[in-house]
């Protein structure tokens, strides 16, 4: 995780901002899952990965600038 | 700090790119060289004569070697955007959803409070900075760096001028309907139809007052927000001292996570945690932490401001609320639903007539001081949606100011619910996206410079309170759609 700069422009944003996007989408994919699990009984396997996923993009956008990157 | 040698300051750094100047390392850092000459970034800021902010920094410079126990008196003393933070989000919404939790669930919820405070806190460090070493007016930056609909309309439209207009009749609503209660304890009483005057030339006189004479309007301000979260807790306590508390129960509620059950306990959660501080919360901390002139040296003073002023009054003004609450009515049933009828339930409970002046004194401070708190959001937020320079002595100023009490035909009608639900929607979509807009400013290399976070907990703080935002958009959107059953 050092070595990646979340700050690279990819595309028209940088990869921060295309991870807080990410990271919305996982965010509703875990609460649809949770409602299909509230309602249904299903929808675990919704849960788990939007859980996951939310981890994922929190750990990645928690990183700081880095310094030694122009 | 690690890459980054300091200069004058450990909180060092500098923002944006005139008058740096590059050390030379291949950090490139960047390092402040104009400080005391940077012009205010907030024109209300010329208040404050250089000299009262020069003796502050060497009164900040003493407290420091005092200590944070040893120096507190001086940072309360400097202190004010925190305490003024802490009045406005302790309004009547918040005081009636800490009543509730107490009669529904007793002191099992006392966890999410210090939560929610705590994980808003990241946020507003992140103004304390923007502030302090960023030294620039934010939604200006923000509208040069994500668009003029991101900064003039979601922020400042959104999330500082409806927020002040429609949540201020609440306010006036509960306000006025305290003052005649408290003259009904052992008098005729005072109708809300004819004490309403009281209550608008009050807070109107005070909210007008800010930033006038050469700072005095401002500190008249803040000593009233501060002496006025003093009563609160002064007022609840001694409630609660004569209903008694399960220290017990109490404690366990504050250290041990419960919910009730199912999807209801999902949405008090998420509900409780991210609508504690918001946007308004945000950017009014901003440009008062301007008003009061604070630059870098001030940084440190605005991190015991937001601890002290901010998250101390508001956690222990709702764990007085709930524990009275919990201590009276939890599990007698029927549980009235608004603030003004959960007071009038609780009152004859408390037994001594003293009990009932101080727990309806208390009261009666949380809406004078939030909706002294949506005054100035209000004039503030106008004047950024419209690109319009503040000048208090304006009447552009004043009325803009004073938008918010037209709040007080709630003294006659009920509060417009269609408006207030149609603001808490726009604000549901929205506080995320501005949030995420923030988050971006603070990482932003070329607008931070040195003073970008170098710590991971921060950006963390910082994402969960945006991530709570985020589930109050998309659990709105599936309530909407059919498929979150609140």
């Amino acid at each position: 995780m050092s070595r990646f700069d979340i700050d690279r422009r990819v595309g028209p944003m940088r990869l921060r901002a295309w991870f807080l996007i990410a990271n919305f989408l996982f965010n509703a994919m875990a609460l649809y899952g949770l409602s299909r699990l509230m309602v249904a009984g299903e929808g675990v396997g919704l849960l788990v990965l939007g859980i996951l996923g939310t981890l994922g993009c929190l750990a990645v956008l928690s990183q700081p600038n880095r310094p030694d990157v122009k | 700090m690690r890459n980054a040698r300091s200069v004058g300051n450990r909180n060092t750094g500098f923002v944006g790119n005139r008058n740096t100047r590059s050390v030379g390392n291949r950090n490139a850092e960047i390092v402040a060289t104009d400080t005391p000459k940077r012009p205010p970034a907030y024109p209300l800021g010329d208040a404050i004569p250089p000299a009262v902010l020069k003796r502050q920094a060497e009164g900040l410079a003493r407290a420091r070697q005092r200590g944070l126990i040893g120096g507190l008196p001086t940072y309360v003393r400097l202190g004010g955007p925190g305490f003024i933070g802490a009045a406005l989000t302790l309004g009547a919404g918040t005081m009636t959803s800490s009543m509730l939790a107490g009669a529904e669930f007793g002191y099992r919820t006392l966890w999410i409070f210090w939560v929610a405070a705590g994980s808003g806190m990241f946020m507003m460090a992140a103004m304390a900075r923007f502030t302090c070493q960023g030294g620039f007016n934010l939604i200006e930056k923000q509208a040069e760096l994500h668009g003029w609909f991101l900064a003039r309309v979601l922020t400042a439209a959104v999330g500082m001028v409806t927020v002040a207009v429609a949540f201020n009749f609440g306010q006036v609503a509960l306000g006025t309907h305290l003052i005649d209660s408290l003259a009904q304890i052992d008098g005729p009483g005072f109708a809300q139809e004819v004490n309403w005057p009281l209550y608008i030339l009050l807070t109107s006189w005070i909210a007008l007052s800010y930033g006038r004479g050469s700072s005095g309007g401002t500190k008249l301000l803040e000593a009233f927000m501060k002496w006025s979260l003093a009563a609160m807790i002064l007022c609840f306590a001694a409630c609660l001292a004569i209903v008694g508390i399960d220290w017990p129960a109490a404690l366990r509620g504050t250290f041990v996570p419960w919910l009730p059950s199912g999807v209801a306990g999902i949405d008090l959660f998420i509900a409780s945690t991210a609508a504690a501080i918001g946007v308004a919360d945000w950017v009014l901390y901003h440009f008062t932490a301007h008003v009061k002139g604070w630059k870098r040296e001030h940084e440190g003073l605005a991190r015991v401001d937001l601890i002290a002023g901010f998250f101390v009054p508001f956690f222990v003004v709702n764990f007085l609320i709930v524990s009275v609450f919990a201590g009276t009515l939890y599990a007698s049933g029927d549980v009235p639903r608004s603030a003004a009828e959960l007071a009038r339930a609780l009152v004859p409970l408390l037994g001594e007539t003293g009990a009932s002046y101080a727990f309806m004194i208390g009261f009666l401070a949380v809406p004078v001081t939030s909706t002294i708190g949506l005054c100035l959001l209000s004039a503030m937020g106008i004047h950024e949606v419209m690109g319009w320079k503040p000048d208090v002595r304006s009447w552009r100023w004043k009325v803009c100011l004073l938008l918010p009490q037209i709040g007080f035909l709630a003294a006659w009608y009920p509060s417009p619910v269609m408006l207030i639900i149609i603001i808490a929607a726009a604000l549901s979509l929205t506080n995320n996206i501005v949030g995420w807009s923030f988050y971006m400013m603070l990482n932003d290399r070329k607008l931070m410079g040195a003073a970008r976070p170098k710590s991971r907990i921060w950006n963390l703080g910082i994402m969960i309170q945006i991530t709570l935002l985020n589930c109050v958009a998309i659990t709105y959107v599936f309530n909407r759609l059919g498929w979150w059953q609140s």
